[in-house]
C-alpha cells in the first residue's frame, strides 16, 4: 500500500478539510475494510444482556411455566386470600386461595383487577417533596423533623394488617400529640358505634349468612360492595340450595331505595325511602319486641310506617326462624344500627347469624374521630397530617376535603396519584400489594400474608417501614413483618413446629388460624335502645352508592373496572343517574338525557346522564360513587383512534363525574342519609356506554307474537312450585333434545368431552368472571365509544334481565360465554375454515386462520362472539406485563370468542400426559369457575358420568338456552329457584 | 326476424338500412365524446374517488370504521353485495334465456345489458373481499393446493359456494359477452384507421365473417346461451343460501333461492331500463331502442314484481304457519320495530310501485317509466338492508339486541359500487359499440325491394 488517499504518495499530509479524489483502488480498499470490519463485528458476541436474569436458576422457576405464590388481595379491606399465577419472575393472573377460609377460592371483579395496576404506568416510582423528587433519606428526615413537634394525626383507611396496626401503635405512643384516625370512604362506622353501646365492644360482628334462614336486608349490599361480599356471597349461596333430599332455600327479603345487586337477588324486594329506614327497622324491633313479650322500649307512639312494607310479615317470618334469621343494615345512621342491633337480639342472632365473639376486622373507621379531626384541622391544631391509603380531598365533601391543607405539613403515603397528594408537602411512594411484604387480619385470629411476587417495580415502601424508620428502628421490610410474627402471631398459633417452619408454611398456604378472639359473645344492653326520632322525610334524595368495580373510588384508573358493565345498570365507564321509570316519565326525559343534581342551596351540583332503572324508588335517584376521579382523563387514548371515534374520556375531563361533592357536611361529620337534592333536566343528551339495550326477556308488546311474549333463555320458578312438581315448574322443556337425530352420534371415542353448567340458583351476577375471563385471555379494553357501539370484548358476559314493576320487580343474572355447540352454527359457515370441532367437543377458534368474514359472530344465536374491530392498543406498553403468555393477542380483523380456557385444558393434559395419571375431575378449573364466589360454574368430562357436570347435566333445573334449535349446547343452565310467598310469581321467565 | 310480416310493430324504427345501424353505433366511438359524457364520466369518476377513498381509509383502518357491532356483523356490505350480484342478473338473462327463447327484442338491449351484468359483477365481488377484516387474505376463500398446511377451504359454507357462483357466473358472463361482440369489434376495426385499427383488429380475432365463420359463430354463441341459462337460476340461489343456510330467524327460510332469483331479476330489469332509458336519449338512440322495448321491460317489471310481493306475503304466511315464536317476532318486528321505515320502503317500492304500470298513461311516460325503475333499484337495495339487518339486530337473546347505524366512511362503500359501476360503464359505451350491429340487423324492417337479410348480410357488410 505504497500510495493511499492518506498520504497522497509525495508523504505530505493531507490537511483537514481537504478534499480527496479517492482512486480506483482507494475505494476498493475502503471497501474491503468496510465489508471485513462488518464481519469482524459480526462474529464478536456483544454486549450480554440479561437475558437469562438468574445466574443461579432458582428451584421452583421454570421459563415458560407457571407457578403459584399464596398472598392477600389489597383490593379492599375483605382481604381475601389469592394466589398469584407468575410467569418468568411476574404475577399475570390472580385466583382466589381455596385454602382460605373466608373467601374460599371466591375473588371478585376488584380482586381481579388488581394485576392490571401492578403494571399502572402511573404509579408513584419515588418519594416527592412539593413535587420534586427526592430521595428515601431525605424524605424521611423531613418526616422526622416534622412529626418531632406539634399534633400529629394519622389518618387512614381500615388498617387489616396486624403488623402494621402494631407499629402504627408504636408511633402513636402515649404521648397524646399523636393520633391515628380511621376513615373508610365506605364506612360502616354506625355499626361498630352501635355494638359499642349495646354491647359494650366497638367491632364489627362477623355475619353467617349460611346459618340465616331468613334474611332481612336493609340497604346492605352484602352481596355487593358491603364489607366482604366474596365470603357473604358463599355463605348466602351456601344457603340456597333447592337440590338433593333436604333443600334448603333461605328467604330474603331486602329493604332499599335503589335497585342493588343484592336486592336483585332478593325474594321479596320492597322500595324503602332513605327516611323511612329508621322508622322501619324500629317497627320491625316493636314487632319482635311484642312476639318476644319483653317490656317495650320503644314505646307505643312510634312513627307510622307504610303497610305496603309488610314489616308485620316480615316479623313474623324472622321470628319464627328465630335463632335462624338475621337482619342487616347498610345505614350509617347510629340509632338505625341500634335498632337493628336490638332486633337481632331480640331474634337471638348473636352467636347464631352473627357473631361478635370473632369480630370481622375488615372495617374499623370512625366517623367521630374523623369529625374530631376535621375540628382540628379546622382550629389549625394539626402540626402534621399524615394521610395513608385514603384521598380525603376526594372521598370527603368539599369543604371538608379543603380542610387537609390546614394542617403544617401534609405528607401523603400512597401508591398513585390522586386528589390528596396533588395537595401533599411530601409523597411517600406506597408499594403495590403484590410487590411487598404484608399481612392481613381480616377477622380476628385469622392471618394472611402477603409476598412480593414480582421485584420491585418501584421504589414504594409500606406504612409499617416508614413508621419503623421515623421511630428509628430500621429493619428489611420482610424483617419487620416476620419479627411481628416472631412475636405476636406464632404464640397465639400455638403451632408445635419452629417459627421458621411455621412462618414458611403460612406463606404457602398464604394463611394461618389462630384460636385469638374466639371469646363468648357479649351480653346485650337493652337500655342504650333509644326512642324513635323520625328522620326528616327529603322531597326527593340522592341515593349515593358504592359501584362494584370503582368501591371508593380507589379503582378508578383500573381500565378493565372501568370497562366492567356495572352488574345492575350494565353501563361502563361512567356513572350514572338512575331514576325510576314513573320518575323520569314525571321529568320527561329518557335515558341518556343529561340531568342536573343540585344541593337543595344550589351550590353544588352535578351533571349526570339519566338510567332508566326498574325497582327503584320513585323519590330518589341513585348514583355510584367513587367516578369522576382526577387524573381519568388518561384514558382518552383508550380506544381507537379514527374519524369517527369519540375519546373515552375528553381532555382534561373525568370519567363520569363526583357525586361525592354533593354530600353534605353534618355536625362535622361527612356523612349523612338523607341527602335532598333537586333534580332537573338539562335538555341536554349524551350516549350511555350500556352494554344491554333491551333489559328483559319480554320482547315490545307491540311486537310481541301471540305465545312469544316471554323469551325463555333464563327460566326460574317459586320454590313451593318446584318441590311440587320440577318438571311443569320449570316448563314442559323436556321434548327437546329427545328426537333422534338423522345422523347417527358417531363422534365419540374421544378421551374427554368436555361440558359447563351454570346454576342460575347461585349466580348472583357479581362479574368476578368478567375479569377474570379478561385477565386470563387478553381480553382488550376498547374504550367508552366502542361499548357504546356494542363492540365490547369480553368473552363472558352477565345477561341481566328485570320483570315486573316497583316493588315486584324480579331479576335473573345469566351468565353468557361460547356455549360450545356439538351443532355448532358457526363452524359450518366459516369458508376458510378457521372455526372448527375439536374431538373433544370444543369449539376452536384458530386466529390466524381467519380472514373476518363475521359470518359466524352473524349466525351464532347467543352472539358471544366479538370481532376485532379495530387494532386495539393497551394504555401503556407495561400493561403487556400482565398478558398471559399462553394466550395468543389477537389482531385487529379476526374473531375471538370464549375457548372454554383451552390453554388450561392443554396444560392439564400435558402435565397429565408427563405424570401418568389421569386427569381427574375438577383439577382443571377454567378462569370463571375460579373467580367465581359462589361456585355456580362447574367445568368437566362429560364422559366421565360421576363428574361434577356431568351430575349437573342430571340434574332436574338442567336445561340448555336455545335447546330447542338443535344446535346442541355443551353448557347446562340450572334453573333458578326463589323462596317468593306467592304462587301467582312462578313462572318459567 | 321478420317482424313487420304479421302486422306487428317494428322493434327498430326510423327505417333504418343496414348501413345506417353501422354508422349510428360506430359514429359515438369515433367523434368526440359529448359534453354530456364528460359530465357524467365526472360524476362517475368523482363517486368513484370519493367512494375509493372511504374503502382505502377502512381497509388500512378496520371494519371498526362502518357501523357494525356484535350483534349486525354485516350492514352495507353484503346489502351491497346481494345488490350488485342481482343487478347482474338481467344481462343474461336478457342474452341467454331470451336468445334461446327467440325473443327479438332483446336485440337492441343485450350488449348494454350484458355490459352491466359484468361491471355489477365486478363491483359485486369487490364487496365480500372489502368486508372481510383481513381482506390481504382474500384469496385464502380459493380452494388450491398450497403452503399453508395445506390448509383447504370448507365446502360447507354458503360464502365458498358464492365464490364458485360468482366466479363461474362471472367467467361465462365475460366468455358470452366477448364472443357476442367479435363481429362488432370486426366492424369497428373496419371503419377505423391507425392505432385504432391495429387494436380493434386484435380485440377481433381477425374476424372474417365468411358463411362458415357466422355458422360456427352462431352454434357457439347458442352453446354459450345455453351454459350461462342455468346460471341464471344458480348464482341468486346460491347467494340466498348465505341467509338460509344460517339459523337466524329471517333468514333461515326455504322460499330464499326463488325469492332472490326473481328478485335479481327485477332489480336486474330495473337497472336495465334506468340505463337504457339515459342511454337511448343521450346517444340518441331512441330508434333502437324504441318504446316497444321500454313497454317490454315494463312487462317484466310488473311480473317479477308480482312474484315479489307474493314471496314477501309467503314469508310472513310461513313464518305465522310455522308457529315458531322467533319467526313471527322477525316479522312484527320488520313491520313495527326500529327498522319499520325500510320495510315500508321495501314494501312500497317493490311491491307497489310497478303495479302503477297498469295504467296506460304512466306506461306512456318514459319519465315516469324512468322514476318507477328508480325506485325499483331502491326497493331492492332495501329488501336486502331488510333481510340482513332487520333479522340480525333483534334475534334470539334479547340481552343481545342492538341497533345499526351505518357511518360515513360506509356510505362511501356504497358510493364506491355506483362510482365504479358508472365509471366503466361510461367507459364501455365510449368504447365498445353499445348495441349489437349484427344482430339488430337482423330485425330491420325489411324495405320494399328485398334483400337478403339476416346474419349472412350483416356479415357480409363488416367483412366489407
Amino acid at each position: 500500500m505504497q500510495q493511499d488517499q492518506l498520504n497522497r504518495g509525495d508523504g505530505e499530509l493531507m490537511l483537514p478539510g481537504e478534499q480527496v479524489e479517492p482512486s480506483r483502488r482507494a475505494f476498493l480498499q475502503w471497501t474491503g475494510f468496510g465489508l471485513a470490519g462488518a464481519m469482524a463485528t459480526g462474529c464478536s458476541r456483544g454486549p450480554v444482556r440479561a437475558v437469562v436474569p438468574y445466574l443461579q436458576a432458582s428451584e421452583e422457576i421454570v421459563p415458560g411455566r407457571s407457578y403459584r405464590i399464596a398472598t392477600t388481595c389489597a383490593g379492599c379491606s375483605a382481604a381475601c386470600g389469592v394466589v398469584a399465577r407468575c410467569r418468568d419472575g411476574r404475577p399475570v393472573k390472580l385466583e382466589g386461595n381455596e385454602l382460605h377460609a373466608l373467601s374460599r377460592g371466591g375473588l371478585c371483579a376488584v380482586g381481579q383487577a388488581q394485576v392490571l395496576s401492578l403494571y399502572d404506568a402511573l404509579r408513584i416510582g419515588v418519594p416527592e417533596e412539593n413535587g420534586q423528587p427526592i430521595a428515601w433519606e431525605s424524605a424521611l428526615t423531613r418526616l422526622s423533623g416534622s412529626s418531632k413537634n406539634g399534633k400529629l394525626r394519622l389518618l387512614t383507611g381500615t388498617i387489616t394488617s396486624p403488623s402494621t396496626r402494631s407499629w402504627i401503635r408504636r408511633f402513636v405512643g402515649e404521648s397524646g400529640d399523636r393520633a391515628h384516625v380511621v376513615h373508610d370512604a365506605l364506612s360502616a362506622s354506625a355499626i361498630l358505634d352501635a355494638h359499642e353501646r349495646t354491647h359494650g365492644v366497638r367491632a364489627l360482628p362477623s355475619y353467617q349468612f349460611q346459618a340465616a334462614r331468613v334474611i332481612a336486608s336493609f340497604d346492605a349490599d352484602f352481596l355487593g360492595t358491603w364489607i366482604s361480599p366474596v365470603a357473604f356471597a358463599a355463605d348466602y349461596a351456601a344457603g340456597r340450595r333447592p337440590d338433593g333430599d333436604s333443600p334448603v332455600l333461605s328467604r330474603h327479603h331486602q329493604f332499599e331505595a335503589r335497585m342493588s345487586l343484592t336486592g336483585a337477588a332478593a325474594d321479596e324486594r320492597t322500595r324503602l325511602a332513605p327516611w323511612e329506614q329508621r322508622a322501619a327497622v324500629a317497627e320491625l324491633a316493636a314487632q319482635l319486641e311484642s312476639r318476644r313479650d319483653v317490656a317495650s322500649r320503644l314505646g307505643e307512639d312510634r312513627p307510622t310506617v307504610d303497610a305496603r312494607l309488610g314489616i308485620e310479615r316480615l316479623a313474623d317470618e324472622l321470628w319464627a326462624a328465630r335463632g335462624n334469621s338475621l337482619v342487616v343494615c347498610g345505614s350509617n345512621d347510629l340509632t338505625t344500627q341500634l335498632f337493628v342491633n336490638y332486633a337481632n337480639s331480640l331474634l337471638d342472632a348473636y352467636g347464631s347469624t352473627l357473631t361478635l365473639a370473632v369480630p370481622s376486622l375488615q372495617k374499623a373507621c370512625s366517623d367521630a374521630a374523623v369529625a374530631e379531626l376535621c375540628r382540628e384541622l379546622e382550629a389549625g391544631e394539626v402540626e402534621t397530617l399524615i394521610v395513608s391509603g385514603v384521598n380525603p380531598a376526594f372521598e370527603w365533601p368539599d369543604e371538608l376535603g379543603a380542610l387537609i391543607r390546614r394542617a403544617g405539613t401534609l405528607v401523603v403515603h400512597s401508591g398513585e396519584r390522586n386528589e390528596t397528594t396533588a395537595q401533599a408537602d411530601l409523597v411517600l411512594p406506597a408499594p403495590h400489594a403484590l410487590e411487598s411484604w404484608d399481612d392481613a387480619e381480616p377477622v380476628a385470629g385469622r392471618f394472611s400474608l402477603s409476598q412480593p411476587t414480582v421485584q420491585d417495580l418501584r421504589d414504594g415502601r409500606s406504612l409499617r417501614w416508614v413508621l419503623a424508620q421515623v421511630l428509628g428502628e430500621g429493619a428489611g421490610e420482610r424483617e419487620l413483618l416476620t419479627e411481628h410474627w416472631r412475636a405476636e402471631v406464632f404464640p397465639l398459633v400455638g403451632a408445635a413446629e419452629s417459627f421458621e417452619a411455621f412462618f414458611d408454611r403460612a406463606l404457602h398456604d398464604g394463611w394461618v388460624e389462630s384460636s385469638r378472639g374466639t371469646g363468648t359473645e357479649r351480653p346485650f344492653d337493652a337500655a342504650a335502645i333509644p326512642a324513635v326520632t323520625p328522620v326528616e322525610k327529603a322531597e326527593f334524595a340522592l341515593v349515593a352508592h358504592a359501584s362494584l368495580g370503582m368501591l371508593d373510588g380507589s379503582h378508578a384508573h383500573n381500565p378493565w373496572l372501568q370497562e366492567l358493565p356495572d352488574p345492575v345498570t350494565k353501563v361502563t365507564w361512567d356513572n350514572v343517574a338512575s331514576l325510576s321509570e314513573a320518575r323520569a316519565e314525571a321529568l320527561g326525559v329518557e335515558q341518556g338525557d343529561v340531568v342536573r343534581i343540585a344541593s337543595p342551596d344550589g351550590a353544588r351540583a352535578v351533571e349526570l346522564p339519566v338510567f332508566v332503572q326498574r325497582g327503584q324508588h320513585d323519590d330518589v335517584v341513585a348514583v355510584a360513587l367513587g367516578y369522576g376521579r382526577s387524573g381519568t382523563d388518561r384514558f382518552k387514548g383508550v380506544g381507537p383512534d379514527w374519524y369517527e371515534g369519540r375519546p373515552t374520556v375528553e381532555e382534561g375531563g373525568t370519567v363520569g363525574s363526583r357525586v361525592e361533592a354533593l354530600r353534605p357536611t353534618i355536625a362535622g361529620r361527612p356523612y349523612d342519609e338523607p341527602i335532598a337534592v333537586t333534580i332537573s333536566a338539562t335538555g341536554r343528551r349524551v350516549q350511555i356506554a350500556c352494554t344491554q339495550e333491551h333489559h328483559t326477556l319480554e320482547v315490545p308488546a307491540h311486537l310481541a307474537p301471540k305465545g312469544g311474549e316471554v323469551r325463555e333463555a333464563a327460566r326460574t320458578a317459586s320454590l313451593a312450585d318446584f318441590l311440587h312438581d320440577p318438571e311443569h315448574a320449570l316448563g314442559a322443556h323436556g321434548e327437546h333434545g329427545k328426537h333422534s337425530d338423522l345422523w347417527p352420534d358417531d363422534h365419540g371415542g374421544a378421551l374427554h368431552r368436555w361440558g359447563m353448567s351454570i346454576d342460575l340458583n347461585r349466580c348472583t351476577g357479581c362479574s368476578g368472571c368478567v375479569v377474570a375471563c379478561q385477565a386470563e385471555n387478553n381480553v382488550p379494553v376498547v374504550g367508552r365509544d366502542e361499548v357504546a357501539r356494542h363492540r365490547e370484548m369480553h368473552w363472558i358476559r352477565i345477561d341481566r334481565y328485570t320483570q315486573g314493576f316497583g316493588d315486584a320487580t324480579s331479576t335473573v343474572h345469566q351468565p353468557m360465554f361460547c356455549q360450545q355447540c356439538d351443532n355448532a352454527p358457526c363452524e359450518a359457515v366459516c369458508p376458510v375454515l378457521a372455526t372448527v370441532h375439536s374431538s373433544e367437543g370444543l369449539n376452536q377458534q384458530v386466529y390466524n386462520r381467519c380472514v373476518g368474514t363475521r359470518y359466524c359472530a352473524n349466525t351464532c344465536p347467543y352472539k358471544v362472539r366479538r370481532f376485532n374491530w379495530f387494532e386495539y392498543p393497551r394504555e401503556a406498553e407495561n400493561q403487556n406485563h400482565a398478558l398471559n403468555p399462553d394466550v395468543t393477542v389477537r389482531s385487529r380483523g379476526v374473531m375471538e370468542k370464549c375457548s372454554f380456557c383451552a390453554q388450561r385444558i392443554q396444560e392439564a393434559k400435558s402435565e397429565a400426559a408427563r405424570t401418568g395419571e389421569p386427569i381427574t375431575d375438577g383439577s382443571i378449573r377454567v378462569a370463571c369457575q375460579q373467580s367465581c364466589p359462589t361456585q355456580a360454574i362447574v367445568f368437566g368430562d362429560l364422559n366421565d358420568p360421576e363428574s361434577e357436570v356431568s351430575k349437573h347435566y342430571r340434574n332436574v333445573r338442567a336445561y340448555g338456552v336455545l335447546e330447542e334449535i338443535n344446535v346442541k349446547p355443551s353448557v347446562r343452565y340450572l334453573a333458578k329457584i326463589t323462596n317468593t310467598a306467592d304462587k301467582e310469581n312462578s313462572h318459567a321467565h | 326476424m321478420r317482424t313487420d310480416a304479421a302486422g306487428v310493430a317494428p322493434l327498430i324504427t326510423g327505417g333504418k338500412r343496414p348501413a345506417d345501424v353501422t354508422r349510428d353505433v360506430c359514429g359515438p366511438l369515433e367523434g368526440r365524446p359529448t359534453g354530456l359524457w364528460y359530465l357524467g364520466m365526472a360524476v362517475a369518476l368523482s363517486a368513484f374517488g370519493l367512494g375509493a377513498l372511504a374503502v382505502g381509509y377502512q381497509v388500512a383502518n378496520g371494519i371498526g370504521t362502518w357501523g357494525l357491532n356484535r350483534t349486525v356483523g354485516w350492514g352495507f356490505d353484503i346489502t351491497n353485495f346481494v345488490f350488485w350480484v342481482g343487478i347482474g342478473h338481467a344481462g343474461t338473462l336478457i342474452s341467454a334465456v331470451l336468445l334461446l327463447f327467440r325473443q327479438k327484442w332483446r336485440t337492441s338491449i343485450n350488449r348494454s345489458a350484458e355490459a352491466m351484468t359484468i361491471f355489477a359483477v365486478i363491483c359485486a365481488g369487490l364487496y365480500p373481499v372489502i368486508h372481510m377484516g383481513r381482506p390481504w387474505l382474500a384469496y385464502w376463500v380459493f380452494p388450491y393446493p398450497n403452503a399453508r398446511g395445506p390448509l383447504w377451504v370448507n365446502f360447507r359454507s354458503a360464502l365458498l359456494w358464492d365464490v364458485f357462483a360468482i366466479g363461474t357466473y362471472f367467467t361465462i358472463s365475460l366468455v358470452f359477452w366477448y364472443i357476442g361482440l367479435i363481429p362488432d369489434l370486426a366492424t369497428v376495426r373496419d371503419r377505423a384507421t391507425g392505432w385504432r385499427k391495429k387494436v380493434f383488429n386484435v380485440l377481433s380475432f381477425g374476424w372474417i365473417g365468411s358463411a362458415r365463420t357466422w355458422s360456427r359463430y352462431e352454434t357457439a354463441c347458442v352453446l354459450l346461451a345455453a351454459l350461462a341459462t342455468p346460471l341464471v337460476v344458480s348464482v341468486h340461489s346460491v347467494v340466498s343460501t348465505d341467509f338460509a343456510t344460517s339459523v337466524i330467524p329471517g333468514w333461515h327460510a326455504t322460499l330464499f333461492p326463488p325469492y332472490f332469483v326473481i328478485g335479481a331479476v327485477f332489480s336486474g330489469f330495473a337497472m336495465v331500463l334506468t340505463l337504457m332509458i339515459v342511454a337511448r336519449k343521450v346517444m340518441r338512440f331512441e330508434d333502437y331502442i324504441t318504446m316497444k322495448h321500454i313497454h317490454a321491460m315494463c312487462k317484466v317489471l310488473v311480473f317479477t314484481g308480482s312474484i315479489v310481493g307474493a314471496a314477501y306475503l309467503t314469508e310472513i304466511f310461513t313464518a305465522w304457519y310455522s308457529g315458531n315464536p322467533y319467526e313471527k317476532f322477525v316479522f312484527m318486528n320488520r313491520a313495527g320495530g326500529p327498522f319499520a321505515w325500510a320495510f315500508w320502503i321495501m314494501v312500497s317500492c317493490n311491491v307497489i310501485s310497478p303495479q302503477l304500470l297498469w295504467f296506460k298513461r304512466v306506461r306512456n311516460s318514459v319519465l315516469a317509466i324512468f322514476l318507477l325503475s328508480l325506485l325499483v333499484n331502491v326497493g331492492m337495495w332495501f329488501e336486502r338492508f331488510v333481510i340482513i339487518v332487520t333479522s340480525l339486530h333483534r334475534d334470539f337473546l334479547p340481552s343481545s339486541w342492538a341497533g345499526y347505524v351505518p357511518t360515513k366512511i360506509e356510505m362511501g362503500s356504497l358510493i364506491f359500487g355506483f362510482g365504479l359501476f358508472f365509471t366503466l360503464f361510461l367507459l364501455f359505451c365510449r368504447f365498445l359499440p353499445m348495441i349489437a350491429m349484427f344482430e339488430v340487423k337482423t330485425v330491420l324492417e325489411r324495405p320494399a325491394q328485398a334483400q337478403p337479410v339476416g346474419s349472412l348480410e350483416a356479415g357480409e357488410e363488416a367483412a366489407a
